[in-house]
């Protein structure tokens, strides 16, 4: 290294360069191969988000007529968000590096247009960041931030949504000049580059397969055996089932489980002991229970029909349900339940999972299971059921 | 500019104030500022630590491959190969991606490991599951490096050659697979 005399230093520092990168493939060529992957990945995480969102916070008039079927249609499109997701962290990084070059242009604003690009271009680069880190800590129940994880997380998806357009409307020349490997833009690139591009691309592709193939068994069953990294284990559970929120975590009294009875409240209002529930006309159903956080898993549940429940308070068809738990800690102690999976024949009113009477972290005494509902709406430990409007 | 352009980037900016006025109006108090710092962290993070590690990972394996020629530096080609490809550096650097990739995921399930009072969170043992699948990587690069090394191709070239020798039909179909020029 050489030797910088003092006299000379400050101006040594004014004339500091940007840093220079030998590296290959910081190319368009590369950016928009790797762009084109991960921008179908974050147009799945988004459109499973939102149905998912749907799903759980209907718009008024959609309440009563969700879809309960395909029954597994929860479970493939949370399986399908958290996978997606997972599989984008090495797109995202390959798409970054790519570009990382691009950080230090010089001069580092050329106007408000180039101001604007690059604010907008941080925008779409944090929020993706910050949207994988969160859904991946979500996965593991981990909140070490002090914002609602569901707030947030669902207003950043359109913020990341809307990035990502206006950056595809800003460089849409660019992406049309290096769509394939015969565009112009890719051709003027040095074509020695060709196998070492193939060959990265290579490596992103493994990235993703290995991710993807050690964590998808969490939900994909024909993957269980290489479920090695994925939070949840389907296996792992009682009763052969994993637990979102156990009775301790929900602050379920062991004495409001004693004295239980359901109390249905409609135009004809009556109360059942679970003796009483047991006696029953009982039905037998097969229904994946499928998280938000991605895991799922198929059970045998066996219970009372919800309709017939209805029938006997009154209830009228088309009438939404409000389903109150003993469970004191945590949100959805009380969900609601429109017509449509009130009045399915598959949704019951369960009192025993996979042959044997329901534990106390899977709902004891009753739970609601229904189809094609997000888990975190199959509520334990039910108290009351309130027929609404 | 067309106005598929147009309207994509319109599209993209009402999406941004959608998102903007839901983070805003629907999120409870003081998240606007909380979240403003947690993604002004998330660019330093990524720009400042993690990316300088991975472009660092990337200048030693290219000086591990000894490809700082002429050509790396002023991106002039060296005549028809790869500037840094051949034999096994694309299996190496695939085997780094695999395993940084595979840490990246494995970090938040170690650290959090029998911090929930639920069972069934993280029921498995995710250090050794990782060192297992950091292993597996080492074990995939070593034997596919090791069938692009210069020693083993010319072995395969040399039975090749050998079953262009035998007579007959052997001979006969290999002369006829058809050799389509590449590029």
């Amino acid at each position: 290294m050489r030797h910088v005399p003092p006299s000379r230093l400050p101006a040594t520092l004014t004339r500091l360069k940007p840093p220079r990168f030998r590296g290959r493939l910081h190319d368009p060529r590369t950016a928009t191969a790797v762009g084109r992957w991960l921008g179908a990945a974050v147009l799945v995480c988004f459109v499973t988000g939102v149905l998912s969102h749907v799903l759980q916070e209907p718009p008024g008039g959609l309440a009563n007529r969700l879809p309960t079927r395909p029954v597994w249609g929860y479970r493939l499109n949370q399986g399908l968000h958290v996978a997606t997701g997972i599989a984008a962290v090495p797109l995202l990084l390959a798409k970054l590096w790519t570009v990382y070059p691009r950080l230090f242009t010089v001069p580092p604003v050329r106007g408000v247009r180039h101001a604007l690009e690059r604010l907008s271009v941080a925008v779409l680069v944090s929020s993706a960041l910050l949207q994988l880190f969160l859904g991946l800590l979500n996965t593991v129940q981990w909140y070490p931030w002090p914002f609602s994880f569901r707030q947030v997380h669902w207003a950043l998806a359109w913020v990341l949504l809307g990035a990502l357009l206006l950056h595809l409307a800003v460089k849409a020349p660019e992406i049309a000049a290096h769509w394939s490997r015969r565009s112009p833009g890719t051709r003027e690139l040095p074509a020695e580059d060709a196998p070492d591009r193939r060959s990265l691309l290579l490596g992103v592709g493994a990235a993703v397969g290995a991710v993807t193939a050690v964590t998808a068994g969490q939900t994909f069953t024909p993957l269980r055996p290489l479920d090695l990294l994925a939070p949840r284990h389907p296996d792992h559970g009682t009763q052969g089932l994993p637990v979102n929120r156990t009775a301790a975590q929900a602050r379920v009294s062991p004495a409001a489980v004693r004295d239980w009875r359901l109390r249905v409240a409609g135009p004809r209002p009556y109360t059942l002991s679970r003796p009483e529930l047991a006696r029953l006309p009982q039905r037998s159903v097969r229904l994946p229970i499928a998280c938000v956080e991605g895991w799922s898993a198929s059970a045998d549940w066996e219970g009372v029909r919800l309709s017939d429940l209805l029938d006997r308070a009154g209830a009228p068809h088309d009438a939404r349900l409000r389903i109150v738990s003993l469970q004191r800690a945590g949100a959805y102690g009380v969900t609601e339940m429109g017509a449509s999976y009130a009045r399915d024949p598959l949704t019951l009113l369960a009192l025993r999972l996979n042959g044997r009477v329901l534990s106390a972290d899977h709902g004891y005494p009753a739970r609601i299971i229904a189809p094609n509902r997000p888990g975190v709406l199959q509520t334990k430990w039910v108290e009351r059921i309130e027929v609404l409007g | 500019m067309s106005a598929l352009r147009w309207v994509t980037g319109t599209a993209g900016v009402a999406l941004l104030g959608f998102g903007g006025w839901l983070l805003v109006a629907e999120t409870r108090a003081g998240t606007v500022p909380d979240l403003l710092r947690w993604m002004v962290g998330a660019l330093v993070a990524h720009d400042g630590v993690l990316a300088p590690l991975v472009l660092l990972a990337g200048a030693v394996l290219r000086w591990a491959y000894g490809r700082r020629g002429p050509g790396a530096r002023t991106g002039v080609g060296t005549g028809g190969t790869a500037p840094y490809g051949g034999g096994s550096y694309g299996v190496v650097r695939g085997g780094l991606l695999v395993g940084g990739c595979l840490t990246l995921v494995a970090v938040p399930m170690m650290l959090r490991q029998g911090e929930s009072r639920n069972p069934t969170v993280l029921p498995l043992d995710y250090t050794a599951n990782w060192l297992l699948l950091l292993a597996l990587t080492l074990a995939v690069t070593v034997a596919l490096s090791a069938l692009r090394a210069p020693a083993y191709r010319a072995r395969l070239a040399a039975l090749g050659h050998a079953l262009g020798t035998l007579p007959g039909r052997a001979r006969r179909r290999v002369r006829r697979r058809p050799r389509r020029p590449r590029g």
